[in-house]
Order: C-alpha cells, then sequence, then structure tokens
C-alpha cells in the first residue's frame, strides 16, 4: 500500500514534528523566562540533528547491505546458468525474430562458427538448403505464438561446408522480458549413418535375399522339370514292366505250348513205332528192327529232356517262399523217389541222422536232393557198387548238406560249367542224361536264398554241398 | 448182350493219334467196356446231356467215366468239368482228367472244380498199357459206382 521509502519520510516527519513540540512546550513549562531557553533549544536543535543524521547513516547502511546481497544471489545464479549452458550437452539456440539472440559452446562446436558469427546469423542459415525454407516459416509462426513444442531431424551445413544431422526440440519461451524461439538440438549423425548403414546393409541383404530367392525359384524349376522327366521315366519304366510281364506271360503260355504239345507227337512216335515193332514185325528185318527201336529210344529221351527244361524253367517262374522244412524228412522222401535207381544199381545211401531243420520250399528241396542221388548214383566206374554218404553241419545261421559219393568225380578245371543247361562231360553212350540236372540244383537253390558247390577230385568221388538258412529250434 | 450190361468209358480227346493209340492199348488190356469218344468239349456236353445226335441213349448211353483232356477245341476241358458239375443229373459222374500237362497250376484247377483224379499221358506206349490196366481195374471193378440220374433237374 504504502512504499517504505514513503513510510519512512512519513515517520520522520511525525517524529521531528513531535520532537520539535515536546522539546519547546517542556521547556517553555520548565525555565519559564529564563535565559536558560535559547541555549537549551539550541542544544536540543543539534541533538535531532545529530539522532536523525543517525538513523540515516543506519538505514542506508541496511539497504545497501540488501542490495549487495541481491546482487551476489543474482551473479550466483548467473554463474549457475551460465555453467548450465556451457556443459550441457544439448546445444541451445535463442532467436528474436529470425536472429540468433543466443548459443551455448555446444551450438558453437555444431555449427563450427564463433559465437561473435553466429550472433550475427539467422537461424536458417545453419540449416541445409532444402531445409531453410520450411524451418524459416516454422520459426517465425512459432514467435508468434503458432504451434506448441516439437521434435524433428534436420541437417546442417558447418562453416566448413560439412553436413551434420541435429535432432531439434524447438518451443518458445520468456528470455530477457521478450518471446524468443529456442531450439536445441544434439547431434545424431552417427546414428544417422548407422541407420544409413543399416539401410544400405537391409538393401544389401534383400538384394541377396531376391538373388538367394530367384536362384532358389529357378532350382525348384528345374527340380520340377526333373521330376515331370521322372515321371515320365516312371511311365515308360512302368510300361517296360507290362512288356515285360507281357512277355513273361507268353513265355509261361509257351512252355506250356511246350509241355502240352510237344508231346503229343512224341507220344504218337513211339505209340506207333511200337504198333509197328509189334504187328509188322514178320516185314521188318533185323537193320528195320534196329531202326525201330532207335526211334522209340530218341522219342523217350526227348521226353525227359522236355520234362526237364519244363522243370528248369518253372523254376525261374513260380515263386519259392521258404518255410521251416525237416532235412531228414526231405532227404527221406527225395530217397524213395529214387527207388527204382536205387534197386537198379545196388545203390548204398547212409544218412547221418538227425539232419537240422532249415528254411526252404519243400518240392523244390526233394529235386534238388533227387537229382544229386540220382548224378551220385549215375556217374560210377563200370562194375562199381554206388556208395552215398549224406550228413549236415550247421555253420553259424546255415545248414550244410554234403551228399558223397565214391563216384568218377569232377576234374577241377570243369567245376564251374556242370552247373549250366546242357552241360554235359560224357558222352550220352556211358552216362545216359539230358544236362540239365544240375542246372536244376542250382537254379532252385538260388531261388530258395540258398547255395551249391562241389569239392571233388577227380576218380576220387564228388562231394556235393548244398547250403540253407537254419530254421531256429524254438 | 455183353456190351450192352458193361458201363460205357467216354473218352474227350482231339488227338486222332491219341485216340488211336488209346484204343489200341485198351484192345491190349482187354478192357471190354464200350468206347464212345467225342473230339472237342462242345460235343462232351451235347453228348453228356443227351442232346442233338446224342439223344439216343441206346447208341450213346450215358458213360459211367469220363476221360477228359484239358486242351480241347470249342470248350476246354476246364470248362466242361465245371459245367458238368453244375448239372444236378450228372454231377456225381466221375471224371479222370487226361492230359498232356502236370502244370501245378492246371492240377489245381481241375481238383478245383471236382476232378476225381489227374493222369498224365505217358509217352512210352508201354506206360499207357499199364495206366489203361490199372484204369480199368480201378475205375470198373474196384470202385463203387454212384447213382446217377440225368432226369433229375434236366
Amino acid at each position: 500500500m504504502i512504499s517504505r521509502p514513503l513510510r519512512i519520510a512519513l515517520l520522520y516527519l511525525l517524529l521531528s514534528a513531535l520532537w520539535i513540540f515536546v522539546s519547546y512546550y517542556l521547556l517553555q513549562q520548565l525555565f519559564v523566562g529564563s535565559r536558560l531557553v535559547e541555549q537549551l533549544e539550541l542544544l536540543g536543535g543539534l541533538s535531532f540533528v545529530l539522532i536523525t543524521a543517525l538513523i540515516l547513516f543506519l538505514l542506508l547502511r541496511r539497504e545497501q547491505a540488501a542490495v549487495e546481497r541481491a546482487n551476489c544471489i543474482l551473479r550466483e545464479r548467473e554463474r549457475n546458468f551460465r555453467m548450465l549452458t556451457e556443459t550441457i550437452a544439448t546445444a541451445i539456440f535463442l532467436y528474436r525474430g529470425g536472429r540468433l539472440c543466443f548459443v551455448n559452446p555446444k551450438a558453437i562446436a555444431y555449427s563450427g562458427y564463433t559465437r561473435e558469427e553466429l550472433l550475427t546469423m539467422d537461424l536458417w542459415q545453419l540449416v541445409s538448403p532444402e531445409y531453410q525454407e520450411m524451418i524459416r516459416e516454422r520459426s517465425l509462426s512459432r514467435l508468434h505464438g503458432a504451434g506448441g513444442p516439437a521434435r524433428y531431424e534436420l541437417k546442417i551445413i558447418t562453416k566448413h561446408g560439412e553436413e551434420r544431422w541435429l535432432e531439434v526440440t524447438a518451443d518458445s519461451i520468456e528470455f530477457e522480458g521478450a518471446p524468443v524461439g529456442l531450439a536445441t538440438a544434439y547431434d545424431i549423425t552417427e546414428r544417422k549413418r548407422a541407420e544409413q548403414e543399416i539401410g544400405t546393409l537391409n538393401g544389401d541383404l534383400e538384394r541377396r535375399v531376391a538373388e538367394r530367392t530367384a536362384e532358389l525359384e529357378k532350382a525348384n524349376a528345374q527340380l520340377q522339370f526333373s521330376q515331370a522327366s521322372i515321371r515320365e521315366l516312371n511311365v515308360a519304366l512302368q510300361q517296360r514292366a507290362e512288356e515285360l510281364q507281357a512277355s513273361m506271360n507268353e513265355m509261361e503260355a509257351f512252355s506250356y505250348s511246350v509241355s502240352h504239345d510237344l508231346r503229343a507227337p512224341l507220344r504218337a512216335i513211339q505209340g506207333f513205332t511200337q504198333a509197328l515193332q509189334e504187328d509188322y514185325a514178320a516185314q521188318l528185318d533185323p537193320a528195320g528192327q534196329d531202326f525201330a527201336q532207335r526211334i522209340v529210344a530218341a522219342a523217350g529221351r526227348m521226353d525227359i529232356l522236355i520234362q526237364d527244361l519244363l522243370a528248369y524253367s518253372q523254376l525261374s517262374r513260380s515263386e519259392l517262399s521258404p518255410k521251416p522244412v525237416s532235412l531228414s524228412r526231405i532227404v527221406a522222401e527225395a530217397t524213395s523217389q529214387m527207388q527204382a535207381q536205387i534197386t537198379e544199381h545196388h545203390a548204398i545211401i547212409s544218412v547221418v541222422e538227425p539232419l537240422p531243420d532249415v528254411l526252404g520250399h519243400r518240392p523244390t528241396l526233394v529235386q534238388v536232393i533227387a537229382n544229386l542221388l540220382s548224378n551220385a548214383i549215375k556217374f560210377v566206374a563200370p562194375g562199381v557198387t554206388p556208395q552215398i554218404r549224406v550228413w549236415a553241419e550247421a555253420q553259424e545261421n546255415r545248414v550244410r548238406l554234403w551228399v558223397e559219393d565214391n563216384g568218377i568225380g569232377i576234374p577241377a578245371e570243369h567245376e564251374e560249367r556242370i552247373f549250366r543247361v546242357f552241360e554235359r562231360l560224357h558222352g550220352i553212350e556211358s552216362y545216359p542224361g539230358t544236362g540239365i540236372g544240375l542246372a536244376i540244383v542250382k537254379k532252385g537253390m538260388e531261388r530258395m536264398g540258398g547255395s551249391v558247390g562241389v569239392a571233388s577230385q577227380n576218380g576220387q568221388g564228388s562231394r556235393f554241398w548244398i547250403e540253407l538258412p537254419i530254421q531256429e529250434k524254438k | 448182350m455183353m456190351n450192352i450190361t458193361l458201363p460205357t468209358l467216354l473218352l474227350v480227346e482231339d488227338d486222332p493219334n491219341d485216340i488211336m493209340l488209346f484204343r489200341r492199348a485198351k484192345d491190349k488190356t482187354n478192357l471190354a467196356n464200350p468206347l464212345q469218344v467225342v473230339e472237342d468239349g462242345e460235343a462232351a456236353v451235347a453228348y453228356l446231356s443227351g442232346q442233338g445226335q446224342y439223344a439216343d441213349r441206346n447208341r450213346y448211353p450215358l458213360p459211367a467215366l469220363v476221360l477228359l483232356d484239358l486242351k480241347l477245341p470249342r470248350k476246354s476241358g476246364l470248362e466242361v468239368l465245371a459245367w458238368l458239375r453244375e448239372q444236378p443229373g450228372l454231377r456225381r459222374l466221375p471224371v479222370v482228367v487226361m492230359t498232356s500237362s502236370k502244370e501245378s497250376t492246371d492240377v489245381g484247377l481241375a481238383y478245383d472244380l471236382g476232378a476225381n483224379s489227374y493222369l498224365v499221358k505217358p509217352v512210352a506206349f508201354d506206360n499207357l498199357l499199364e495206366m489203361i490196366k490199372a484204369l480199368g481195374l480201378y475205375w470198373f471193378i474196384l470202385n463203387e459206382k454212384p447213382d446217377i440220374n440225368p432226369s433229375i433237374g434236366g
């Protein structure tokens, strides 16, 4: 309400007026008519001046101390402000109108200009040309109160012509009693470069991915192409298999015909030749009788040949699923089939029992063993009684069955040949046969997953063996 | 008069040589049963069902045994067999398959269709003689013949 100087002046007026009046009244009452009054009045005036001078002194001194204290605080604050603006990692630009009016050291460092140069420049002169117009408009409109604080990234050009990216926060504040524009900024050049590098790397990566994708697509296309060719091949293979099956069927029909139709004329040849021998014996001289006999014998041989060939081809065609079989029973069955031949040649067959069980196809195995026994009986030197020994030995998971004879043996150089179709080591006259018996043995053993072999010395008999998987005892 | 009382043997065979040899073997073995021969599958069916020229059962009596070749013109032996086993009046008729082949599929099929026996024609004539001797002994003397009534079921 009333200012302090006025209060002091009014108080002084009141006190000094009161002083004058009171001192005058007291002197009038105490020293009426005395000469002393005038001297006392002078003394009173002087002491008043003295007291007021003292008060004035005290008051002024107090005022001065207050001012001193305020100045001190102000200086402290200014120092703090400067320290803040100078040590802060952010650049600070203040501009009034467009002209810069305050910059901190970081701002100087960023721009490369000196403080004095900066304070003569407009804010947008720092900015890269493509941003200048935008910054000019924004900063001016901001000074007129448009828009709140904003943050954006922009590129400046330093005094030395370098580009530098800053992230800028713009606002308007009061400074020294007037509105100014405030821009704080920090350097994001490194970040920008990293981003750019990442961008480049990304681009590179994308390009490589695209390249790789293209390669993959190409490979895929090739794969599809090969798949198509594989399908084509499959179709061709299928076709080939069908053709093969067709020719197999044809082969089967062929061997059926061989079996059925080739034997019919044979029956006629043999039957009618025999009829000739019986009914027309009188008309035939001994040479004619001999011819007729030869016809009968040849027809008989051809019949055996056809039967053997059929047995051989049937082995190749039919499925021989192996089952557990007893070798003892198989050998017994084969022996009984051979009974006529055994009796005829007085052959002695000794079987070393017991024989193990094996995995095989029963009828085929009987045929194989019968053929081996037949050979053992047949191929002996004239006048020798065939003696045959049959035994088995287990070898890990297989069984080897031996058929040993006392026959003429097989020269070592022929041991391979004898298992081929139509291979014969002896003339028909000495040892009759079709040359198919051992081929049937070999084919049969192979079809059952077994094997066959011979150990022989010429003139010392033969030892044939067959081998099959063992049937484990349960 | 004797051949009227003896049961007839029907041979179904297309090979004239085989027919001749069979006749000869039959004569040699003194098998006295009358022999009738048809040369294809359809003729066999006609004979057995008494149709056409075979309607006269005095001339063509119903056989007591059929010897059936498998490979025949017009109708195969297996077809004849299958047909026969479906005829209610004839299905008991004994049939002996006699053929060149001993293919296991043929053997199995023949038995499946109801063949009573399966023989392979021997090549040697002596063996044929043996076989026909055994055949006559077994089927006409030892074997007990079933009742055959062709009028059942037409």
